[in-house]
This record gives structure tokens, C-alpha cells and sequence, in this order.
């Protein structure tokens, strides 16, 4: 019986033993155990814009006397998340005639330059985006006839990112075309109260015309319906008109039924908004017998392209 | 403030109220773009065609037009509007285009021919002479035998695409010339979402649309792969030839979306049908089978419980 106490106290002994060995020894483990930290650092990524297109690829074509909107459409992509550029950077996209660079300075006539632009960054490293003109009626024409026929219209983006990285990208070439236009201060001429047999003599009635477009332009004129009342009618040629103000018939000339490009009138392309325009001055004669009433006819005033 | 003040504020403004209503109404610009019709590579036989846009700034009204031709009668006949020779710009539309058609017989005799194409409105009466407004496009025709070939890309883009579709890329094409144009061969380079890994490179030689003389045309080309191409964003560089010649290419980035995001789900159903029809037939032939089998073991316990 005594040896089998001492038998189990030995093995207790043992076992406590063992055991505060294997403590001791975790413990010196722990005891020399560190932390190992890691870092990176994380290169910013330039921006890459791509798939650049100009008014959607298609050719420009401009609205007399108004501004028209063209748009341009890209796509901007940067490894740091597109944020980086949209919120924290900047965009600027530049619209420009091919002959005067992308490094243009702001004209109406040939170089326009945003820095706004719609997106849809919403995380991620990519977004697209558009950037809308409004082009003025005078922008120069590339067009086949126009004075730049060899060169186009463009648009190139500029893209920023936070750490002033950089990446351009340019669009293919559009036409912007030959826009021949006018416009005419007034929709009617009166001729107020003119007896039988009587002319305006040097009342002249005015229509000056204005240009509307990016073209030089000539004035075509002649009457699509003649002075009528019920069956009554006055001939066309008893209207005349002239560049300067004339007593009836003076050195004017008279209204046709064809059209008819009016001598030493003359609109050349404008470059701002500052009006171009010429006036014409009119006159009538009554033939005497012309039965009295209200006489009303259409005269047309039509552009033509002068290259 | 005293009744003196306010009766001298009421006349200034019933004045200037004056002033407005009897100042002169203008017409509102009229104008054309382009102002010319240049056709100089035309063959026996080509068909060829031109928009062009009747613009105005002030469209409040709808605004009958009227187009009369000038040209040699001998020509004549070549020449029509998709429009007809009257038709109406609905009001509120500032640029309505009018396409003019050019037919040249396979008869046709060699030559340049001139001519001009007017359009004028018919304004609501106004005044005693109302002005209706005008405009004129210069027609310059050459009927000869030469080939001309001029063909350019303004625009491709990366679709996006669900996922297990092929990439897919839509172009537009303009040929100017005289003769009808194909692609020879293309090349997608498909690369991870940062542009550094190659991950296929597709190349196509054939089934490419032919592209008519004179022509613009729309399409969308597949590039097939032979992976699954999971949901995420990635880039592609696509390269299309004409006999050896690179003739348009773009970079840029695309996403895959998950299946149904852009087909819908009747057309992701019907998309998984054409997949795996092959699986359903077989499953199909089971369920038959199985069906079958179960009538027939029916009847023979019903043919037993009766003997």
C-alpha cells in the first residue's frame, strides 16, 4: 500500500513537473513573440482619358442668330479610383478648330474651353462623362466651300488628378458645316396710304437684313405673290427697291416674279455678336384707275452663299 | 410715396409698354447648312445623297416650305427630296433636315453639271407686303469614271456586355467614295481591369459588312472568346485593317454586368435556352420517358387487380 502511494505521489511529481516545464517554456515563447508591422506604399496612377467623341461623331451644324449645344462624351479611368480626378482633380475639355491647336486661347470663333463636366464616378476607377458646349452661329465653318476646307473641328480632354498627374486624349476630326442665314428686322412692309396715280416719292419703307450665320452672304429678292385685293392687283414691278434711300423711281429697281441678287448688297461673316446688316429701302407706285382697298402680296428676301 | 410719384412711374411704364408693342416684329433667322451640294466623284449608276438642315432660331410657327429645282432638264430627273417638293417644318424644330437624293442612270453621260435647289416659306400673312424668308443650295455635280476612294471610322466604342457574352464593338463608318468598301481583318486585345495583363487576343478575318459607296453606316461586331468572362471592368484595344493597313483603333475601358442588366430577364431566359439546349433536350427526354413508365406500370397493375 506504501508503494503504491509513493507510486502515485510519483507520478504527480512527475506530472506537476512536466507540466511547469511546458509553462516555462510557452511562456519564454510568448516572452520573445513580436509584432511585425507591414507597410506599402500605394504610386498614384496617372488618369487615362479615352473614347473621346465630338458631338457624337457626327458633323456640327450651327442655328442662326443662337448658340448651339454640342457635346462632347469621354471616359476617364484612374487606378487610385476615379474620384481622384473627378472630386479631387479636374477636367477641362477643350472644343477648337484643328488649325489653331488644342493649345488655343478662348474665341468664340474657334476655341472653346470648359472645366465642367457631368459624371458618374461613384467609386471605382473608371466614369464617364460629358462636357457640353454652346457654340456660337458665327463659329468658322471646315466645310468643303468654307475659308478652312482642309481642316476639322475637334475635342480634347485634359484630365488632373489630385497629385497634378496628367493624361490627355483628342477625338476624331468633324466638319463644322457652311451655315448661310439671315435675319430681317421686320416680317412686313407697309406701305400706309398711297392714292391712285401717286407714288411714295422719297418715303421709303425700310427691311434691313442681318447675318445669321458663319458665311459671307448676298440677298436675293423677288415677289412670290404680287399687291392683290379680291381681283385687283398691282404689278409687281411698281414696288421697287435700292441699297440707299431713293425719291420714286430714282436709281431703284424694280421687284421681278424671279429672284434676283441685289446689286452692291453685301454681308460679310460676323465675328461676334455684333450685328452685320445692310438695309434696303422701298418705294410703290399706284397706277392711276387701281380701284381703292387694302392691297397685300409676299415678297421674298433670300440668302445666298457668297464663298 | 405722394399720388404725383405714382402717376409719373404709371406713365413712364405705359410708355415703354407702348414703345415694346409698336417696335417693328422681326422675322425670325431663316438660314441653310451647308449652302452647297459638291458631288465630284460620281459614276454611272451611283447613288448618292446629302442632308441637309432648313435652321431657324425662332420656330413658333409650322412653316410650309416649298422647293423649287433649277437645273438642266437633262438632269433633272436624277435629283428628288426625301421631303417631296412641299412639305411642312413642324413648329418648335429649329435644324429639320432634308435628305437630296442623286440617281445617276448607268446611261449617264460623262460630265459637270450645275444647278441650285431653293426652299422658301409660306409665312402667315402680315402687314401688306409680307416677307417670307428664303434660302438656296448650290448643286455641283461630276459624272466620271475614275475610282475614289475615301473611307474613315469617326466613331468605335467598347460595348458593355453581360457576362458569357463575347466583347462586342460598335462602329460607325463613312465611305466618301465611289466604291464600295470592307474591312480585311480586326484585332481585340482583352486586358485586366488595370491594362496590364493580356488576358485573350482575338483576331477576325471575315464576315465583315460591306459598306456602300457614298454611304454611313452603324454596326456591331462580336469577337467570340472561348472563356467565361466574369462580371468587372476591363480594357480593350480593338484595331481594324484594310489590307494590311491599320485604319481605326481604340483603347479604352468596358464593364461586364451581370447576366440580364442589359438583355432583361425574357431575353436572358431565352439567352439560357439557346445555351444549354442541348442539356434541356436530354432532361425533356427523361421526363417523357419517366412519365411513360409510370403510365405503363399503371395499367399493368390495373390489368392485374382485374384478373
Amino acid at each position: 500500500m506504501i508503494q503504491s502511494v509513493f507510486k502515485t505521489l510519483g507520478l504527480v511529481l512527475i506530472t506537476v513537473a512536466v507540466g511547469a516545464g511546458l509553462l516555462i517554456v510557452l511562456n519564454s515563447v510568448a516572452a520573445s513573440t513580436s509584432t511585425i508591422t507591414s507597410s506599402v506604399i500605394v504610386e498614384n496612377a496617372m488618369p487615362i482619358p479615352s473614347a473621346v467623341f465630338l458631338n457624337n461623331a457626327s458633323a456640327i451644324t450651327l442655328t442662326p442668330n443662337a448658340t448651339t449645344t454640342v457635346v462632347v462624351n469621354f471616359t476617364v479611368t484612374d487606378d487610385n479610383g476615379c474620384s481622384d480626378v473627378f472630386t479631387n482633380g479636374n477636367v477641362t475639355t477643350t472644343v477648337f478648330r484643328s488649325g489653331v491647336g488644342s493649345a488655343c486661347t478662348a474665341d468664340s470663333l474657334n476655341c472653346y474651353i470648359l472645366s465642367t463636366t457631368t459624371h458618374n464616378c461613384a467609386g471605382g476607377n473608371s466614369a464617364n462623362a460629358t462636357s457640353t458646349f454652346s457654340i456660337y452661329y458665327f463659329a468658322q465653318a471646315t466645310d468643303g466651300d468654307s475659308s478652312f476646307p482642309s481642316e476639322a473641328w475637334q475635342a480634347q480632354v485634359f484630365a488632373r488628378d489630385a497629385s497634378s498627374a496628367t493624361g490627355t486624349a483628342t477625338s476624331s476630326l468633324q466638319e463644322l458645316n457652311t451655315l448661310t442665314a439671315i435675319n430681317v428686322t421686320t416680317s412686313s412692309i407697309n406701305y400706309g396710304t398711297v392714292s391712285a396715280g401717286t407714288d411714295t416719292a422719297s418715303i421709303n419703307q425700310v427691311a434691313t437684313s442681318t447675318n445669321a450665320g458663319n458665311s459671307s452672304t448676298t440677298l436675293r429678292l423677288y415677289a412670290q405673290s404680287t399687291l392683290t385685293f379680291g381681283t385687283n392687283s398691282i404689278a409687281t414691278s411698281s414696288q421697287r427697291y435700292s441699297t440707299s434711300t431713293f425719291t420714286y423711281p430714282g436709281t431703284s429697281t424694280a421687284l421681278t416674279d424671279s429672284a434676283v441678287t441685289v446689286s452692291g448688297f453685301f454681308l460679310t461673316a460676323p465675328t461676334s455678336t455684333n450685328l452685320v446688316s445692310q438695309p434696303t429701302f422701298w418705294g410703290l407706285q399706284v397706277p392711276g384707275g387701281t380701284a381703292t382697298g387694302t392691297y397685300s402680296g409676299v415678297n421674298v428676301f433670300a440668302s445666298l452663299f457668297q464663298p | 410715396m405722394s399720388f404725383k410719384i405714382v402717376n409719373l412711374l404709371i406713365s413712364v411704364f405705359l410708355v415703354f409698354l407702348l414703345l415694346f408693342l409698336l417696335a417693328p416684329q422681326t422675322q425670325g433667322a431663316f438660314g441653310i447648312s451647308p449652302p452647297f451640294l459638291n458631288a465630284n466623284y460620281l459614276i454611272k449608276g451611283a447613288r448618292y445623297s446629302q442632308i441637309i438642315y432648313l435652321v431657324q432660331d425662332q420656330p413658333n410657327e409650322d412653316l410650309k416650305i416649298k422647293a423649287v429645282l433649277d437645273i438642266s432638264e437633262k438632269i433633272r430627273s436624277w435629283i428628288k427630296i426625301d421631303k417631296g417638293f412641299e412639305f411642312v417644318i413642324p413648329k418648335g424644330t429649329r435644324q429639320f433636315p432634308v435628305e437630296v437624293i442623286i440617281e445617276v442612270p448607268k446611261d449617264a453621260g460623262l460630265g459637270i453639271y450645275r444647278g441650285n435647289l431653293s426652299f422658301t416659306g409660306a409665312p402667315a400673312q402680315s402687314g401688306q407686303v409680307t416677307i417670307a424668308m428664303g434660302v438656296q443650295v448650290a448643286l455641283n455635280l461630276t459624272v466620271g469614271e475614275g475610282i475614289y476612294q475615301k473611307l474613315s471610322v469617326p466613331m468605335i466604342r467598347l460595348l458593355d456586355i453581360e457576362e458569357s457574352w463575347a466583347p462586342r464593338v460598335y462602329i460607325k463608318v463613312s465611305n466618301e467614295g465611289n466604291v464600295s468598301e470592307v474591312f480585311t481583318g480586326a484585332t481585340y486585345e482583352l486586358m485586366d481591369q488595370f491594362g496590364e495583363t493580356r488576358l485573350a487576343y482575338m483576331q477576325k478575318t471575315k464576315d465583315f459588312p460591306e459598306i456602300p459607296p457614298f454611304t454611313q453606316g452603324e454596326y456591331t461586331i462580336e469577337f467570340p472568346i472561348n472563356f467565361h468572362l466574369g462580371i468587372g471592368q476591363y480594357w480593350g484595344n480593338v484595331v481594324f485593317y484594310q489590307n494590311e493597313k491599320a485604319v481605326a483603333s481604340q483603347k479604352t475601358v468596358f464593364n461586364v454586368l451581370k447576366a440580364g442588366s442589359i438583355s432583361g430577364s425574357v431575353a436572358q431566359f431565352s439567352g439560357f435556352m439557346k445555351t444549354n439546349k442541348n442539356y434541356l433536350f436530354i432532361t425533356l427526354i427523361i421526363i417523357v420517358f419517366a412519365i411513360g413508365f409510370g403510365i405503363w406500370r399503371k395499367n399493368r397493375r390495373a390489368k392485374k387487380a382485374s384478373l
